[in-house]
């Protein structure tokens, strides 16, 4: 009997011994393939973040359909609206670009930003530096963006890949995520099982409000730019006030950093000093606005990032992964900090055997 | 698609599972369709003898039913067994409706095979498909109201052992006195 009970035990533990292994496996592999695909990796946060989103809406259209359909069907309206929305706001957006280009006085900037370096470098002089190039580190910088643009076009192949890639990806995510969840909480070891459902189910609740909360903060702030950018005549106004929308994402200084742009613009249309300095201050204005009461009300709980939080995430993310990290830097942040404050919770509340 | 995750995340097949669901009374009653509804949102989980399902005290987050093996209900400040449970029982069915933390500890006494449901999936479900959730929901009340009624037998039995064992020791107390006077 005792040997019979000694063999059970040494099965159990080979048992245990390879479930273990296999997780550790599973989450090496995952590691591996996030360090070496990058380029994947990025385009499979998009596409988590996408499925994340329309998630609540598969959710309830599934009450009537199969999920596969519910997919397919909100999918198919975000296509829609992308494409009525494309068509609707291309023309106007084309227009806007040209009208800018119309109204900005080149000759009269490339004046300004000469009398500008000789001010800077006289001062500069003065005090032992070196002279000051603004324009000419300018023209360097626009030669190497021009230089990019055309670069990318052998790259183009790529980009239309990846426009295929995500949406396919998030379908992929968005079908299959609960079977997904299900299956990757099966690795998860018995004793840290219970623990890690509940921290799943709060991080999800979570996270959802903040997302969610993001789009609409986004939305509200996109409109409120444009509608002020109208009223106060200013060129390009939809795209501004688009990208001051987006940039809302960063803290702090988001839909000032956007708005910026057009203040810049008007700064570049001669006689537009003083609509510039109203742009400047309608967007303070509008920043001010959204900390106050924009982001209260959008955001059930406020994922509150210290500004040297926001800095060094900015910062990391760009190096790492260009333009897209920067956009996505602050999200991604927030939710891992969403994911911390609530783990570390519940582990209070339980005790692990 | 759904083979795809089904290969990779095998876990058993469908039949044994709608057959042990069937044997429990929160599920008697459900069609086929309803009954792969449910399986869809259940974790098999495997124990080795001794390894603890959930602690006494901890947040209580769903219930079991066992599929295979014994698991021992202990009441951890006494270490008294309260219940052991076998193939087709189901315990913790309470944390499906309340939030309270876990009365008691639970065990793996063999090598056992368990099924959860837990309380985010089933609000999930109820969520989806409201007439199953109904459904779920007033047959977890009608068990869960059967068990208050036999509570309830066993209190009022162990109030009338309680007056008696009080009446018996008023008696003989009496009699000593008689005895004394």
């Amino acid at each position: 009997m005792p040997q019979a009970e000694d063999e059970r035990s040494m099965t159990a533990l080979l048992r245990d011994f390879l479930r273990r292994i296999r997780g550790l496996l599973f989450l090496g592999g995952v590691g591996v393939l996030f360090y070496f695909l990058q380029g994947i990796a990025q385009l499979l946060l998009v596409a988590t973040l996408i499925a994340y989103l329309l998630n609540p809406l598969v959710s309830r259209l599934q009450v009537h359909v199969s999920r596969t359909n519910a997919t397919l069907l909100v999918f198919g309206l975000l296509i829609l609206t992308l494409v009525g929305g494309g068509i609707l706001l291309g023309p106007v957006v084309q227009e806007q670009i040209q009208d800018v280009e119309e109204r900005t006085d080149v000759a009269r900037i490339t004046k300004v930003v000469g009398q500008v370096d000789q001010r800077l470098s006289a001062m500069s002089r003065s005090i032992g530096g070196r002279e000051v190039t603004i324009q000419e580190d300018l023209n360097q910088k626009v030669d190497h963006w021009t230089t990019g643009l055309v670069d990318m076009a052998p790259n183009l192949l790529g980009i239309v890949t990846n426009v295929v890639l995500v949406p396919f990806m998030a379908i992929f995510l968005l079908r299959d995520g609960p079977r997904i969840k299900r299956g990757l909480i099966r690795f998860v070891p018995n004793r840290y099982f219970e623990f890690s459902l509940e921290a799943l189910h709060k991080i999800d609740i979570q996270l959802g409000n903040y997302f969610r909360g993001l789009v609409l903060e986004i939305s509200i702030i996109a409109v409120l730019s444009t509608g002020v950018l109208w009223i106060l005549d200013v060129p390009a106004f939809v795209l501004v006030g688009l990208l001051a929308g987006i940039t809302t994402v960063i803290p702090y200084a988001g839909s000032l950093l956007g708005g910026s742009i057009g203040v810049l613009i008007e700064l570049a249309t001669p006689g537009g000093m003083s609509t510039a300095a109203l742009v400047l201050l309608a967007f303070l204005a509008i920043q001010i606005a959204d900390e106050a009461f924009i982001q209260p009300l959008v955001f059930a709980r406020a994922v509150d990032l210290h500004p040297l939080e926001v800095l060094i995430a900015v910062w990391i993310a760009a190096q790492f992964f260009g333009v897209v990290g920067m956009v996505l830097a602050i999200p991604v942040t927030s939710a891992g900090k969403v994911v911390i404050s609530e783990g570390a919770a519940l582990i209070q509340q339980y005790q692990f055997s | 698609m759904d083979s795809f995750w089904d290969n990779i995340f095998r876990q058993t097949d469908e039949t044994s599972v709608h057959t042990l669901l069937r044997e429990i009374p929160l599920f008697d009653e459900l069609s086929r369709g309803e009954l792969s509804a449910v399986e869809s949102i259940l974790h098999r989980r495997e124990y080795d003898p001794g390894e603890i399902l959930f602690r006494q005290g901890n947040p209580g987050v769903g219930m079991y039913i066992i599929q295979e093996g014994t698991i021992e209900i202990v009441y951890e400040p006494t270490d008294d067994t309260l219940a052991t449970l076998s193939n087709g029982d189901f315990f913790g069915e309470l944390a499906l409706l309340n939030e309270t933390p876990r009365s008691a500890t639970a065990v793996a006494r063999t090598e056992s095979v368990l099924y959860g449901l837990f309380r985010p999936d089933l609000l999930g479900l109820v969520e989806r498909d409201p007439s199953l959730g109904v459904q779920l929901l007033l047959r977890m009340s009608q068990v869960i109201s059967e068990r208050l009624i036999q509570t309830n037998e066993q209190v009022q039995e162990l109030r009338e052992r309680l007056h008696e064992g009080a009446s018996d020791g008023e008696n003989s107390s009496d009699g000593t006195d008689e005895l004394a006077g």
